[in-house]
This record gives structure tokens, sequence and C-alpha cells, in this order.
């Protein structure tokens, strides 16, 4: 019984809209939040057995107490000084 | 209420002097975020030793005990109280080196130990995160100073 208004058939195209336009663009939504924030950085990782054409780098720790921006050019200032023997070394070694 | 930041530079460099520091090429080997966890890291583990960690990343030669323990003594300072983490991930390979004093406080077995939780980590591809447990494990071992 239909008191209150006349009921309309459904056409195929609001049906197709509903059934699949719906549940396709919460999928879409889903799928873009879940890529995005990967895309954004993406970075070369590094990945075991891949070759390293970077160039090397040594860092070092900061010197003690509150003294700033004596570390950034060490490296060459450390690699010049004469290399001192430092007696016998110990030390491991590991591969992967 | 928030104003913008002024980002106005005030770079001063000039042909005759070096480039500015913010204008240099950015690392492409580690993002900031990491670079800063190993800053972090290689500073703490070395004031609370009391020892000198440095961290080298990068090719080391055919024999690369020998070209570690050449980089080695070329790091600086006291030699003997330095410990070098050197890495080759070209060559998969982790040296440790510890000079004579900080051997004494670092036993080769204790290098070991932490060279084996470096490698399952870089096996897996986190060389940070390896490097940083690898720098805690060493700095656990050593302790702190009994002298100061």
């Amino acid at each position: 019984m239909c008191g209150a208004g006349k009921l309309s058939a459904v056409t195929v195209a609001e049906t197709i809209l509903v059934f699949a336009g719906g549940p396709l663009a919460v999928i879409l939504v889903l799928a873009l939040l879940t890529i995005a924030p990967g895309v954004r950085n993406r970075r070369p990782r590094y990945k075991p057995g891949q070759p390293w054409d970077h160039a090397p780098v040594w860092y070092e720790p900061h010197p003690d107490g509150p003294a700033h921006g004596g570390a950034h050019g060490d490296g060459h200032a450390a690699i010049t000084a004469g290399a001192t023997p430092a007696g016998p070394l110990g030390g491991a070694r590991g591969t992967w | 209420m928030t104003r913008a930041l002024e980002v106005e530079s005030h770079d001063t460099a000039t042909s005759s002097t070096m480039a500015s520091r913010t204008d240099e090429p950015l690392d492409q080997i580690f993002s900031f975020r990491e670079l800063a966890r190993l800053d972090e890291a290689l500073t703490l583990s070395s004031r609370e030793t009391g020892l000198r960690f440095t961290l080298y990343v990068g090719d080391l030669g055919t024999p690369t005990r020998a070209r570690a323990e050449e980089l080695h003594a070329h790091s600086g300072g006291r030699t003997a109280e330095a410990v070098l983490i050197a890495v080759s991930p070209g060559q998969r390979v982790v040296e440790v080196v510890t000079g004579s004093a900080a051997a004494r406080r670092l036993p080769d077995r204790a290098c070991a130990l932490a060279v084996l939780s470096m490698t399952t980590a870089f096996a897996g591809g986190d060389l940070v995160g390896g490097i940083i447990n690898g720098l805690r494990q060493l700095s656990d071992q050593a302790g702190r100073p009994t002298h100061r």
C-alpha cells in the first residue's frame, strides 16, 4: 500500500550508479590515501646486492661541549693529519 | 597571530668564497631524518663512553681489513681510543676496528656480536637502523669511562 507518494521504477543507469559507482568511489579514495604518502617521498632505498656508486662519506661525532660549527669540514683535516699508530688493533668483520 | 617566516636569503657567498652550506647538494644516500639519527647516535655513544666512534660508509678496497685499519689510523685525535665502523654496502662488508685502548673495553667478541646484529639489519636493507643498533650495542658494552 502506497499512500504517501508515487513510486517510480529505477532505471538501469541509476542502479549502476548506486551499486557500482559508489563502491568504486570508496575504493578509489582509500587507495589514494594508501598510495599517496609512499609516492611523495620516494628515495632510492638500499637493497642488498645493488652496486654502491655513492662517494664515500665519513661521519664523526660532534666534539665535546657546546662548541658548534667545527665538525663540518673536519673530515679533510683528519685525513691530511698524519697517521698515528694505535698499537694492536681489535675489531670484527661481518658480511651479508 | 602567526606570520609566515621570513625566508629572505642572506647568502653572502661570492666566487672567491666557499659556497654557502645551504647550497651544498642534498645528500642522496640518507635523508635528513636518517642523518640526524646517525649524528645523534654517534655523538651520544662517543660522549657516554669516552671513546671516539666514527662511521665510514663507502667502498673499501680489496683487502677490506687493511683499508679499514688505514682509515682508522687516519681518524684523527687519539686513535688508540677510536672505534671505526666501516660499512661497504657494495661489497657487503662491515668492518669494526678498535684502537688498543678501546679494544680493552670492547673485546672482539662484543664487536662480533654488534657486527652480527648490524649484518642482520643490512641484509634486510636497513642501513641506518643496523648502524644505530650496532652503535648502541657497542656503547652499551663499553660502558662509562672509569677515570674522569
